[in-house]
């Protein structure tokens, strides 16, 4: 009876080990968020990280989807700036028996620059020659 | 004292085989309502994240919004393309048109895959903030 117990315990963990697993996938890296060309960085206020997340049933069906644009506003919230650079984007995936949850995760330095905005008309007049 | 102890766990082992019925019974309702839609599969990957779709032809220019384009395929029965693959040049295209700029800074791109019962859907996605050059 003891051993009985013992195999359906010793089962019941590698199980549950196999079905909650987790997996990370590269997305991409790149310069910046934005473009930078001929923008003065004014501040760069260090590494941040962001993250948006979404989730499915049994890792078939996802409901809503991580965005990476939530996952920038993450990432800057926490210590401000206008833009990320060197960025590295990647996915995290992890399973636990019937659901998944993927994140999306963005990590880089938080960053402000100058600004020689002008609102005109329906959107902003953006100068980035810097003249 | 023993037999209290055993009527406690067999309490405890029939509620907990009630919930498992209970669970399991939600499980697969969901499971067929999603199927009778014909959705067999449904995620979203993230491919890219780029400062701009093109070369920034002019340094100088308007911000004139966020846009989303998109290039979708089916393939028939699943490996069957009935149409032409997903095209990133004519998801950029899209959003670009969407109003009426010339290029796309701040670019997000992603990938819908979606599993019917009759063929794959792939819609590539293109989002970002759509700019037109100062003439």
């Amino acid at each position: 009876m003891r051993i009985t117990q013992y195999t359906s315990m010793v089962s019941i963990a590698l199980v549950a080990v196999l079905v909650s697993s987790c997996i990370t996938t590269p997305v991409t890296v790149t310069s910046s968020t934005t473009p930078m060309q001929e923008k003065k960085i004014i501040m760069n206020y260090g590494p941040v990280q962001g993250t948006n997340r979404a989730w499915s049933l049994f890792g078939l069906w996802m409901i809503g989807r991580p965005d990476i644009a939530k996952a920038i506003q993450d990432a800057l919230k926490k210590k401000g700036g206008d833009a990320l650079i060197n960025v590295t984007c990647y996915e995290k995936t992890a399973w636990y028996f019937l659901f998944s949850f993927h994140w999306v995760v963005v990590e880089g330095e938080a960053v402000s620059y100058e600004k020689k905005d002008q609102a005109t008309g329906k959107g902003k007049k953006t100068d980035t020659t810097g003249k | 004292m023993k037999q209290e102890i055993i009527a406690l766990y067999k309490g405890l082992w029939r509620r907990l085989q009630a919930e498992k019925t209970r669970t399991i019974a939600v499980i697969v309702i969901i499971t067929c309502a999603l199927m009778a839609t014909g959705c067999l599969y449904n995620r979203t990957r993230i491919t890219d994240l780029s400062p701009q779709a093109r070369i920034i032809e002019n340094r100088q220019y308007r911000v004139l919004g966020v846009s989303e384009g998109t290039s979708s395929c089916f393939n028939l029965l699943w490996f069957i393309p009935v149409t032409p693959r997903t095209n990133y040049e004519k998801a950029v295209n899209d959003a670009v048109a969407g109003m009426r700029g010339d290029n796309i800074i701040e670019v997000s791109t992603w990938i819908e895959r979606q599993v019917w019962l009759v063929g794959l859907v792939e819609i590539l996605h293109v989002r970002g903030t759509v700019i037109q050059y100062e003439k």
